[in-house]
């Protein structure tokens, strides 16, 4: 079964925009201090973790599933 | 002795038994074949390869290294996780090596560089520079060990008998049980290693603060040194927007192609392996990275102010001082744990370009010899030993330049094998040539930019430069070459193929030339 064209493209965008958000968004915005401790940014550099694994989880299951197993 | 002492020597001592037990109870399972020592028979299961990648990368320098930097240059440290590219990166580009490794039964990184670049010479190349780091990286993890346990014994414990007791472990561990052992016990280390560093984390927030976290940032808000280093760019500016990408650059997005793991590649069971660490090790790296982070940027500034003088032995000096016997000794098993899967994968890898890269193939297969199985195995337990006495030297004199250049040069340099490993498994067009002017060009400009030039344009590190300059100049020379359509095929094209159409790589390739017996020479008489 081929790969699908559409969606390969709008992973690579979602992924462009991802990385872009990470290493040259997150330095330059404010950090408040949030629930009377945390920091924005560390908030956001590890949330980071959990949103990159659900995208590259869902991309990459349905990839794998058109993949014959070796 | 101190109560510190008894429980950290009880807790390491047990978990060194079992260990070297571990390992010697797989002694006959691997005598067999290099593919069981080296590669695990291409069989670790799902859970195992997540934790084993994982703790792999997690080194005592990261156990050390991290909550002191980052007590000392803010949480914009946190960006050296390359915003969790690991998890992609291993479907992207492991992918495709693992079904060049089941192909064409690539063991190694070299196996790889050299088969695709259809060059012995750069195959040498790369094997010496990649052992050349190996020899000093895991000699650092053993210093960790030693300095840790010496702090968390209050001085009891010295030194050299700590180092010798570790190194003891991790040879006999490697020695006996090869991949499948090391596989084990990295899997028994993750959750070892993320269940004491919570442990850890919890107990110096609830034993010496009245409010958790609140109470935390509360005890460290007025100290502007760590206030500022609860966000980028950090009290120091380092974490401006060039700063995070060397910092990713160094720490993540090269980790990829560290020998240890460039060898995780070829040892997955099935595709299901690379489904999961899609989503699994971005989580995996996140449980571990949020807790020392945690500790370098909130805990540490709120009982010790900024200004600690020991900051590099934070982890150790905040549980010998400020939690119980018991939660010290559990935090030095952390730093065995994190030490140790690091140090045996490293030399696991470094023993197999040895013994298989260099040794066998320039002494025997090139030669037209034969090398039996068995015989290759045990060389490869010689070649642990070896190895093993090589960084109990250094470790013993801890001569400052090679720790140094070490500590400094081992991620850059492993890096630079980056743009030809990529370029060789996308680009047609990657040739030898190109492999060659990018990867020597990029090692000269990370050794100029790290010991000679240290202010370099746009605020980019060595490293960083080094991997353009690499990639500029593996495109330029390789567009100015020509890479043979044999090469393309075998590496390229076939894989595309497979991926695109989701055929079996074995009804396209039908008979393909083992990459272990493949040689450029037969290449150049046709």
């Amino acid at each position: 079964m081929k790969q699908s064209k559409t969606g390969t493209i709008l992973f690579v965008i979602v992924n462009i925009i991802f990385f872009a958000f990470n290493f040259v968004v997150i330095p330059i915005l404010p950090n408040p201090i949030l629930f009377g401790w945390l920091s924005l940014h560390y908030l956001l550099f590890f949330g980071t973790a959990p949103i990159g694994s659900i995208i590259w989880g869902i991309y990459f299951i349905r990839f794998f599933a058109r993949q014959k197993d070796l | 002795m101190n109560m510190y002492a008894v429980l950290c020597i009880a807790f390491c001592g047990v978990y060194g038994i079992f260990m070297v037990v571990q390992g010697l109870a797989n002694y006959r399972k691997t005598s067999g074949s290099t593919e069981t020592f080296y590669n695990a028979d291409r069989g670790v299961s799902t859970f195992m390869l997540v934790c084993s990648t994982a703790v792999s990368v997690f080194s005592g320098l990261a156990f050390y290294g991290w909550p002191s930097s980052s007590y000392k240059l803010g949480v914009g440290y946190i960006s050296g996780m390359g915003a969790f590219c690991v998890g992609l990166e291993f479907c992207v580009i492991g992918y495709r090596l693992w079904l060049l490794g089941k192909e064409y039964g690539f063991t190694t990184p070299i196996d790889f560089l050299r088969s695709r670049y259809y060059s012995e010479g750069y195959g040498v190349f790369c094997a010496v520079l990649m052992v050349a780091m190996i020899v000093p990286y895991v000699a650092l993890q053993l210093i960790t060990i030693g300095d840790g346990m010496n702090v968390s014994t209050k001085g009891f414990a010295p030194y050299m008998l700590v180092v010798l007791f570790a190194c003891a472990i991790i040879c006999f561990h490697v020695f006996g049980g090869g991949m499948k052992a090391v596989a084990w016990m990295d899997t028994f280390n993750f959750i070892l290693g993320v269940g004491t560093l919570w442990v850890l984390v919890v107990v110096l927030v609830v034993r010496n603060f009245d409010g958790g976290m609140v109470a935390v940032f509360n005890a460290l808000k007025d100290d502007p040194v760590s206030y500022a280093n609860l966000g980028a760019p950090g009290a120091t500016g380092y974490f401006n927007i060039a700063g995070v990408i060397n910092q990713a650059l160094t720490a993540s997005v090269a980790t990829i192609v560290w020998p240890h793991i460039y060898s995780r590649c070829y040892i997955a069971k099935s595709k299901k392996n690379f489904e999961v660490m899609a989503w699994g090790l971005p989580i995996g790296y996140l449980m571990v990275f949020s807790g020392l982070i945690l500790i370098g940027t909130y805990i540490a500034p709120a009982l010790l102010g900024s200004g600690f003088t020991q900051a590099d032995s934070i982890v150790p000096y905040l549980a010998t001082n400020f939690a119980p016997p018991i939660i010290s000794s559990v935090a030095m098993l952390c730093l065995f744990a994190f030490a140790i899967s690091t140090g045996e994968s490293m030399l696991l890898s470094g023993t197999a370009m040895v013994t298989k890269d260099l040794f066998i193939r320039h002494r025997f297969l090139l030669k037209g010899k034969d090398v039996d199985e068995k015989k290759a195995v045990r060389w490869t337990r010689y070649v642990v030993i070896i190895m093993m006495i090589a960084m109990l030297i250094i470790v013993w004199f801890r001569p400052a330049a090679i720790v140094d250049y070490a500590y400094k040069l081992s991620s850059p340099y492993f890096g630079m094998v980056m743009p030809a490993t990529i370029g060789g498994l996308f680009w047609k067009k990657g040739t030898k040539q190109g492999a060659w002017a990018g990867t020597i060009s990029g090692c000269i400009v990370v050794t100029i930019g790290t010991f000679f030039i240290t202010s370099l344009p746009l605020g980019l590190s060595a490293f960083s430069w080094g991997l353009i300059v690499n990639a500029v100049l593996y495109i330029v020379v390789s567009l100015a070459t020509k890479c043979p359509d044999e090469i393309v095929d075998k590496y390229i094209t076939r894989v595309e193929n497979y991926i695109s159409a989701g055929t079996d790589v074995n009804v396209i390739v039908g008979n393909t030339i083992l990459a272990s017996t493949f040689r450029p020479e037969q290449l150049a008489a046709k």
